[in-house]
């Protein structure tokens, strides 16, 4: 369970990202963060990772307070963030250096991982490109065996096909009680690997919901222009006419959630679901 | 995989598996693959994938079967094609005949479609390697389905 209560943070005091800020995420789910540029995703992850202490409030990792850096809460939590330099050593030193704080470390997915990515044979992590460095840090990131992955816009510099082959080590890693975040304005690149959307925006949390509830509740499809719009919420101009969300009729006929125009709607005010 | 937006994603998994029944890539009485293996397999959430498998168990495609997975049910391949059938039937004929009324369609032409080789052809070839699912289609229209793919001139093998 990640527990952040009454969240207070910024980079400079007269500009603070978040404030009065809470949140609760219960484990064992693959949690979307979505946000515009800017709204403190990032933070928000460094934060429950304990890389950035709040000025004020608790920010709780399984169960412990994350700015004080426990080895234990360490061992449990993975943070891929956006951007890093990887040292120009082999990728088998790397390992043997970084493997051991993570005692669930598996050798054999870690592996698993890098074939599927198509990356093989003896790495040194000084001559990798950018998205090969993403592919390495991410297959080493899914086999540590940790509680919590934390991973921020991990798509960014993948090429399509590394698209696909994330969703797929992202999915072959998902075990029971293992909750992963992945932040990102990307939501194309991971829709069908959430289960739970989270939508910040203006230091407020806009939506927090499974997609199961989202699409109960709402329905999104196409409908022609000039149709009945009682119902509708939001509507967003489509080839084929219009995109809209729609109140749900409860049907328990589920729709397809299109995270784009839920995170149009919400940050445009028409929409804000919590639960 | 790539997934449409009409429909949620968690059917359009069952319905990939029941092609894949109908196709016999998973025999009837034969292990389907776990949830796991198959949430890895197209990079979909697990959770996405069990719900998924809970219509298909409801609708007697699968079974689970204590502490080995879920198999595939005998008839499952017949009860998903008369499925196919009754929706084709109860739902698209209606939609492709009132758009025949609309644009002045008749039976005729339709026949003339059907009936057409290079039609066939196409169906044929489409669905290489498949022969079942053409005797099915066949055996349904009421016609025999003596010839086999590949055989007829210029149908199978052409582009």
């Amino acid at each position: 369970m990640i527990k952040i209560q009454n969240l207070n943070f910024g980079y400079r005091k007269a500009w603070p990202v978040f404030e009065n800020f809470s949140l609760e995420l219960p484990e064992g789910k693959v949690y979307g963060l979505l946000g515009k540029n800017g709204t403190g995703k990032s933070t928000l992850l460094y934060l429950v990772s304990g890389l950035l202490r709040p000025w004020s409030g608790t920010v709780e990792t399984d169960g412990y307070e994350a700015r004080e850096r426990r080895p234990e809460m360490l061992s449990e939590v993975m943070l891929v963030p956006e951007e890093y330099d990887l040292p120009a050593i082999s990728l088998e030193r790397y390992v043997k250096i970084n493997a051991p704080f993570y005692p669930n470390f598996s050798r054999e997915l870690l592996e698993g991982n890098l074939r599927e990515f198509e990356l093989g044979g003896d790495i040194n992590l000084g001559r990798l490109s950018m998205g090969q460095k993403k592919k390495v840090i991410i297959s080493f990131a899914l086999a540590a065996g940790t509680k919590y992955l934390l991973m921020d816009e991990p798509t960014n510099g993948l090429d399509i096909p590394s698209k696909a082959q994330f969703r797929k080590v992202v999915a072959a890693s998902m075990t029971e009680g293992r909750t992963v975040i992945i932040s990102t304005h990307q939501v194309r690149d991971v829709d069908t690997l959430i289960d739970h959307v989270v939508i910040i925006n203006n230091r407020e949390v806009l939506i927090n919901s499974s997609l199961d509830a989202l699409a109960s509740s709402y329905r999104f499809e196409i409908r022609q222009s000039g149709a009945p719009a009682d119902d509708v919420i939001y509507a967003e101009p489509s080839l084929q006419g219009n995109y809209v969300i729609a109140r749900g009729q409860g049907s328990g006929d589920n729709s397809f959630v299109n995270l784009e125009l839920l995170f149009n709607a919400v940050t445009v005010g028409a929409l804000n679901v919590q639960q | 995989m790539n997934f449409a937006e009409n429909q949620p994603i968690y059917r359009q998994i069952a319905r990939r598996l029941e092609d894949e029944v109908v196709a016999g890539a998973y025999g009837e009485d034969e292990r389907a693959p776990s949830v796991r293996e198959y949430s890895a397999l197209l990079g979909v959430n697990v959770n996405t994938v069990v719900k998924a498998y809970d219509t298909l168990a409801q609708d007697g495609t699968i079974q689970q079967r204590r502490g080995m997975g879920y198999y595939v049910t005998p008839g499952a391949r017949q009860a998903i094609l008369a499925r196919r059938r009754d929706d084709f039937l109860s739902r698209r004929v209606p939609e492709f005949v009132s758009e025949m009324k609309r644009l002045g369609v008749g039976v005729a032409d339709i026949k003339d479609a059907f009936e057409r080789p290079d039609h066939l052809g196409t169906v044929r070839k489409e669905k290489a390697g498949q022969h079942t699912v053409i005797a099915e289609r066949r055996d349904h229209l009421g016609e025999v389905a003596e010839d086999r793919p590949g055989q007829r001139p210029g149908a199978a093998d052409t582009i």
